[in-house]
């Protein structure tokens, strides 16, 4: 009975060792497509894939990111606060519906998918930046007017009762 | 607003260049084509873009991008198409009014006569003279009155040399310096250009050095080669918002 066992461990032993044998050569084999299709080299210059218009994945978070950075850089949002300030909602619905755009000569030389983002994010972020700015002055200015009000209407409560009381 | 401002100075530069030549050749509006060299440094790092573009009368810029990639752009007053041949895809941003028209700023700041760039309530606060060149000081001041900045202009008899742009905090907004010139189409046009970007700040956010070889007038041979973004039937073509 001895035998039969110590054969079974022998085979058990070998067929545990074949199994991690063969995972540790067929794992990268299978890795080896799924890297390749992650691979973040831009295709070959001048030979796109017919139909292939999806960024790459990189050059998408790279065009997002400077648009946003270019934006930010760009629109003076002092001027904008000003522009709240004065003219309040009025300030506030230009500043949402002016489109800033970005100088061309960013465009120049950048891929199609860099473009349409870059463009989008650059849009999108400068017309955040002028409408939070343009709300910012319209709040201030519109503190800074009830507080105009406020002291309008205690000087005039205040020289009424003075009035009052001379008589 | 500083894009306000800015878009109103690139309007006028546009005009300022578009329009007929001063004195040397009167009736001939701008019509030059070169190749270019483009260097460009920010805080991702520097990249050089390379290729052909042609100024053509009534104020469009036509640009052929060879590298890094093929591209063409065909800037004019009421749109912007960019053109990949090699892939027949082209995308139409089309410029309403009040908004500025896309323009290459620091070429357009090199061709175009410093004074002629700016709003016409603009003033002059000061001017003098120091070795031959004139240095201008220039209040901004748009069509409500209200103040922009100030432009600070260098010029030599050859041209501009340099052409600053402050807020009205006095912060740097452009700076643009030019190198030697020729005469092109009755205009003189600077061989290089370095064009400095600034934020709200101050801090500097962008470099541009422009090279100009083969200058040369537009309505030379040569310049039927540089695409100007021609759409065929069969262009895909995608709106892109502006």
């Amino acid at each position: 009975m001895s035998r039969p066992t110590g054969f079974r461990k022998r085979i058990g032993t070998s067929a545990i060792v074949a199994i991690v044998s063969g995972a540790l050569i067929l794992v990268p084999l299978l890795q080896r497509p799924v890297l390749a299709q992650q691979s973040w080299a831009p295709p070959p210059a001048g030979q796109p894939a017919p139909g292939y218009y999806a960024p790459p994945p990189v050059d998408a978070g790279r065009a997002s990111a400077e648009g946003v950075q270019d934006a930010d850089a760009d629109i003076n949002g002092t001027l904008w606060f000003f522009a709240g300030c004065l003219i309040g909602v009025i300030g506030i619905a230009i500043a949402y519906f002016a489109e800033p755009s970005p100088p061309p000569a960013r465009l120049m030389g950048k891929s199609a998918e860099y473009v349409a983002i870059y463009t989008g994010a650059y849009k999108t972020e400068g017309k955040s930046v002028q409408g939070r700015h343009a709300i910012y002055g319209c709040l201030v200015g519109t503190a800074v007017g009830v507080a105009i009000y406020i002291i309008l209407v205690v000087l005039v409560l205040k020289s009424a009762s003075t009035t009052t009381t001379v008589q | 607003m500083t894009v306000g401002w800015w878009g109103a100075w690139v309007a006028a530069a546009i005009a300022a260049v578009s329009s007929e030549a001063p004195r040397a050749r009167p009736g001939a509006s701008l019509t030059l084509s070169a190749d270019f060299v483009l260097k460009t440094t920010d805080t991702q790092g520097s990249e050089t873009v390379t290729g052909a573009l042609r100024f053509v009368p009534g104020g469009d810029v036509c640009v052929a991008v060879k590298t890094p990639r093929l591209q063409e752009m065909h800037l004019s007053l009421r749109a912007l198409v960019i053109y990949y041949p090699d892939r027949d895809l082209a995308f139409v941003a089309n410029v309403v009014p009040p908004k500025a028209p896309p323009m290459l700023d620091a070429l357009a700041a090199g061709i175009a006569d410093p004074g002629s760039t700016l709003p016409t309530q603009s003033k002059l606060i000061e001017r003098k003279r120091a070795n031959g060149n004139l240095s201008t000081r220039w209040r901004v001041i748009d069509g409500a009155g209200q103040e922009l900045g100030e432009m600070r202009a260098a010029e030599s008899r050859e041209g501009v040399l340099s052409l600053d742009l402050y807020d009205t905090a006095g912060k740097p907004q452009r700076r643009f310096s030019f190198g030697d010139r020729l005469r092109v189409g009755g205009r003189s046009v600077p061989r290089t250009i370095g064009a400095e970007y600034f934020a709200a700040g101050g801090a500097r956010q962008r470099q541009e050095q422009w090279t100009l070889t083969n200058l040369t007038r537009a309505d030379d041979l040569r310049t039927a080669a540089i695409g100007c973004a021609h759409l065929g039937p069969r262009t895909k073509v995608q709106d892109l918002q502006w």
